[in-house]
């Protein structure tokens, strides 16, 4: 299941966001939504997850 | 994880969340338009305002000026007066309202997305996850 993760500290009001379990142009998709509400971030890192490829599933043949 | 942000501005991007933030700190009294001008500024350095709270209609917080928030291209900044700002509303003023701006961003994110919420505080910290 995916995840947006928001952490505010409450002293600072800064907020971070991880957006977990979604990989590329739907990570985008999603960071982009929420650029529009809460603007410009400071910082904008993708994380190796974010390249991973789905790995494509092997068919076994009858005759393997 | 596939992507961090961290996001660390004094503005605010959008003006419905404003709303909402305000309306949660108790400022239920808004008006709206464009560059509308604030009262109890001097003349000398008028400012104007596209969100304003009257000073008239808070008057249990005995403010100098009107509280408002002008439109910028990096989305809504306050233009409070220094005096208000320090002894009547306080100095922590702005960062009550990103908190609570900041949580209405993640309701906003769970009913777009058709999400679950789920809040829970840490120490100084709200940890809020959005499940979809």
């Amino acid at each position: 299941m995916a995840e947006i993760e928001f952490s505010i500290d409450t002293q600072t009001g800064n907020c971070e966001t991880k957006i977990n379990g979604i990989q590329g142009p739907n990570c985008e998709q999603t960071a982009r939504m929420l650029k529009q509400v809460l603007g410009t971030p400071t910082t904008d890192r993708k994380t190796p997850e974010f390249h991973a490829r789905q790995t494509p599933k092997r068919l076994v043949g009858a005759n393997e | 994880m596939s992507k961090y942000m961290t996001f660390e501005s004094q503005s605010f991007a959008n003006g419905d969340l404003l709303l909402e933030a305000l309306s949660e700190i108790g400022f239920t009294s808004v008006a709206q338009g464009r560059d509308l001008p604030l009262d109890g500024w001097d003349k000398r350095n008028a400012r104007t305002a596209d969100i304003i709270i009257r000073r008239r209609d808070v008057k249990n917080h005995h403010l100098l000026a009107d509280i408002g928030f002008q439109r910028t291209s990096s989305g809504y900044v306050a233009v409070i007066d220094d005096m208000d700002l320090d002894h009547r509303l306080g100095k922590d003023f702005i960062v009550r309202l990103q908190n609570h701006y900041h949580e209405a961003a993640a309701r906003k994110m769970a009913k777009k997305l058709g999400g679950t919420l789920i809040k829970e505080r840490i120490g100084k910290t709200i940890k809020i996850r959005v499940k979809f």
